[in-house]
């Protein structure tokens, strides 16, 4: 019999006499067990009939048992009430041999385990046990690399196009998410040297919904150790036509990523590595805490230079962005003044930031993109001279389209190339990173990154290279395992990093 | 260098204006299914120029939007979408970036197709992650229903009629004769699907609930443990036992999941894994609905009777 049908047969046993009374309980397993036993084994049928009316006695009268004085009526009604219990016993020992026997008769086969065996020993089923061996060969093989012949959901955590996808929305309440960022570093001259520290890097809470039929209103607010942070508020007039402007033209307003390569359209938490490229770290990166109070996990102090993990492009201001359709490719071309602070510019309201990009994304096939962008820049640095920035982009995306699940692949190469003015003359610092982000199955990603840049005055420079693997259990979580070697101002450093970045909420995905 | 790459800005500029194609005569409709198009071109006839986003063979949840993608919606008239939660991860942004007010929700060009269906499976009390990549407002496969298609031809002919009322005649008449269509369609694929009545089957995703429904068979359990979650061992060896003891001999897979876990499955167990394209157009012969439909179910079927 199959340990299932065991379980049915018992189950059905179990129902039938949950609900009785103890002392019923034990002698229908006795009535069921041992009562052919003794019909065989007491050699007469007189003497068995004599040990019959003994045994009968002695159950009838046990309980009455030291209650001798009690009146004659109620030991009538006590009689009275045993007769009636012995009754109800039989009528379900009856009951029960007719539902062995219909069981018989389904083809429910009874015989090595009888209901008296379940009801008191199985400790463990037998299809427990072949569940367990199931699941333990399973396992083996699913641990056995060759994840897929064919590659393939969901907004599939791949990097820059779709990230923590949810996108379910909500009838007038904005979008709202949370992505906590937590990091784990260990750095020194050789991996696991020192412990970095352990830290809640950010949560970001972002707030996204559509103000009107012609606007809609994106918030991203940083909450770190040090504090909150508006990293990014943007209200997006989507059609300006209300403004007798041409619709193809969109105008942001508030606190914005900079047009400025295309990895800078993304928020820190979403990108593919635990920390920023080297060239936005030196360029757009800020100095975290002080002395004792620094926050080691958010930078890095070698002889005396000071490198942040993260460096963003922001600021406030406005942008205008006028998009150009063609058959097999979009261009879009950007205009903005902003307002911004970071080691390269200092700009304020007397003289904005402005910046012009232009990108292009052409179709390759109906697997493979290609983005390129160019960049520009012009500002006043905190010297109060003039400084620009040029820059070019390059993203290459491959998805297939049965194996879309399974594999992907993001290629994305950014140069920036500076002129600073110093008061004596200009400086020209440069810096690049090529990374790439290949898609090993469903939830495993291998990312490579190399980096290089020097300092805006060229007083330094350093290069990197970084190692990556992400799994994403589902589109919502990540762990990620990364290892650095960057060779800075003559000092050579390895870091180690462990990330989890978890989100919940519906955060709205990236678009192209 | 800043010469160099004003240079490079114009030219860009100018190769796209150069490339602009004139504006087209017909009603440019974008659907984002091979299923919508083909019924959008059955409502719409020749006043229509239909163009569907995803490719059939495509999981919808990996949707790599491109720039034709843009191209499209920018220049659309209409855009028919299943709807529910189906192409929440990459519609939206797109049709945002493609600034085409027509198409954005509740414009005049938006066919929400989903509007009237009698959805299944739609999650009751709290939802939340941890019941995975559940669909919040139903199950989204709901076009592989006859009468569904029904529903659907419906909302595109209310779509077309607001865009183009002068030709609102053509396609309700258009729409009759479709009803008609499906209505055959549905006596027809009733007798084909007798073998199917009361068969029990397992299913890689939630694609075919609305399938099941209408031919009186069962889904009775899938390779993902939750939506969107990874099968793992302890979920297929819960299935693989239930397989067993409820003698499932058929297990349905559609083109874009991988084979190995089905496969291993189905070693387990004797049953035989059928791949299935859930969309027109992803398999030679389904160039229509009705084709498809008869695809499917024919497939079914055989796989039924190949089974002992």
């Amino acid at each position: 019999m199959s340990g299932l049908q065991d379980k049915a047969c018992q189950s059905r046993l179990n129902k039938r006499l949950t609900g009785l009374h103890p002392d019923s309980y034990y002698c229908l397993r006795k009535s069921i067990r041992y009562v052919p036993f003794r019909l065989s084994f007491a050699g007469g049928e007189r003497s068995m009939r004599w040990w019959l009316m003994v045994g009968l006695g002695l159950f009838l009268l046990a309980p009455l048992r030291g209650q001798e004085n009690t009146a004659p009526e109620a030991k009538e009604q006590e009689l009275q009430q045993l007769r009636e219990r012995v009754a109800a016993l039989e009528r379900l020992v009856q009951l029960l041999q007719a539902e062995l026997a219909a069981l018989k008769r389904n083809g429910v086969p009874l015989t090595s385990s009888s209901p008296q065996t379940h009801l008191t020993s199985a400790p463990q089923s037998p299809s427990d046990e072949e569940k367990r061996q199931l699941e333990q060969e399973l396992q083996r093989e699913l641990a056995q690399a060759s994840p897929t012949q064919q590659p393939a959901q969901r907004p599939s955590p791949s990097y820059g196009a779709v990230v923590f996808g949810g996108g379910l929305w909500q009838a007038l309440n904005p979008d709202t998410s949370v992505i906590a960022n937590f990091r784990t570093g260990f750095r020194g001259k050789r991996p696991f040297a020192a412990f970095t520290g352990s830290e809640f890097s950010e949560a970001e809470l972002a707030f996204q919904a559509y103000t009107d039929p012609f606007t809609r209103l994106d918030s991203f607010i940083a909450v770190s150790p040090e504090g909150a942070e508006i990293e990014e508020a943007t209200l997006s007039v989507l059609d300006p036509t209300f403004l007798r402007l041409p619709r193809n033209l969109q105008i942001r307003l508030g606190r914005l990523l900079a047009p400025f390569g295309q990895l800078n359209s993304i928020h820190p938490p979403e990108q593919p590595f635990v920390d920023t490229p080297l060239v936005h770290r030196l360029w757009f990166g800020h100095e975290h805490g002080n002395g004792d109070h620094e926050h080691l996990s958010r930078q890095l102090t070698v002889n005396g230079i000071t490198v942040p993990a993260e460096g963003i492009f922001s600021g406030d201001g406005l942008s205008l962005n006028w998009m150009l359709p063609t058959g097999w490719y979009v261009t879009w071309l950007t205009l903005a003044a902003l307002n911004t602070h970071n080691r390269v510019f200092d700009a304020d309201a007397g003289r904005p930031l402005l910046l012009a990009r232009a990108r292009t994304m052409l179709e390759l096939s109906p697997t493979q993109t290609l983005g390129i962008g160019l960049n520009y820049a012009f500002g006043r640095n905190d010297l109060d001279e003039n400084t620009r920035l040029f820059g070019i982009d390059l993203t290459y995306r491959w998805r297939p389209l049965r194996e879309g699940l399974y594999r992907s692949l993001v290629w994305q190469t950014e140069a920036y190339f500076g002129k600073c003015g110093t008061g004596n003359g200009d400086v020209k610092p440069k810096g690049w990173f090529t990374l790439l982000e290949y898609q090993l199955s469903r939830t495993l990603f291998l990312g490579a990154r190399c980096d290089f840049a020097q300092a805006p005055d060229k007083s330094f420079s350093g290069h990197s290279f970084s190692l990556a693997i992400t799994l994403f259990p589902s589109e919502f979580g990540r762990y990620r395992l990364q290892w650095s070697r960057l060779k800075i101002g003559g000092q050579t450093v390895h870091e180690l990093w462990l990330q989890t970045t978890f989100s919940i909420g519906i955060h709205r995905p990236h678009p192209l | 260098m800043l010469r160099w790459i004003g240079s490079a800005m114009l030219l860009t500029v100018a190769l796209s204006l150069s490339f602009a194609p004139s504006a087209a005569q017909k009603i440019r409709v974008v659907a984002t299914t091979n299923d919508l198009k083909w019924a959008t071109e059955q409502i719409g006839g020749d006043r229509v120029e239909v163009v569907a986003l995803m490719h059939p063979l495509q999981n919808p949840h990996t949707v790599q939007p491109r720039p034709s993608f843009i191209v499209h919606l920018n220049r659309a008239d209409l855009l028919v979408r299943i709807g529910l939660d189906y192409e929440e991860t990459w519609l939206p942004p797109l049709v945002d970036e493609a600034r085409n007010s027509k198409i954005r929700r509740g414009g005049v060009g938006d066919v929400d197709a989903c509007i009237g269906i009698p959805l299944l499976e739609i999650p009751q009390g709290r939802i939340t992650r941890e019941q995975g990549e559940v669909h919040i407002f139903g199950n989204p496969h709901y076009w592989l229903d006859p009468e569904n298609m029904k529903i659907i031809a419906r909302n595109i002919t209310n779509g077309l009629k607001r865009i183009d009322p002068s030709g609102a005649g053509i396609y309700e008449q258009n729409l009759r004769r479709l009803e008609r269509e499906m209505d055959e369609l549905l006596d027809e694929t009733q007798k084909l699907a007798r073998p199917l009545r009361g068969q029990r089957f397992v299913a890689y995703h939630t694609t075919w609930s609305y399938l099941a429904n209408r031919y009186g068979f069962r889904i009775i359990g899938y390779l993902e443990p939750k939506p969107g979650i990874p099968p793992s061992a302890a979920h297929l060896a819960d299935l693989i036992l239930r397989m067993r003891q409820e003698g499932v001999k058929v297990i349905i897979k559609e083109p874009f999941y991988e084979n190995r876990i089905p496969n291993m499955v189905a070693q387990r167990t004797g049953a035989t894994v059928v791949e299935i394209c859930p969309t027109v157009g992803g398999e030679p012969g389904t160039e229509t609905y009705p084709k498809l439909l008869r695809y499917i179910l024919t497939k079914l079927v055989n796989a039924v009777r190949r089974v002992p």
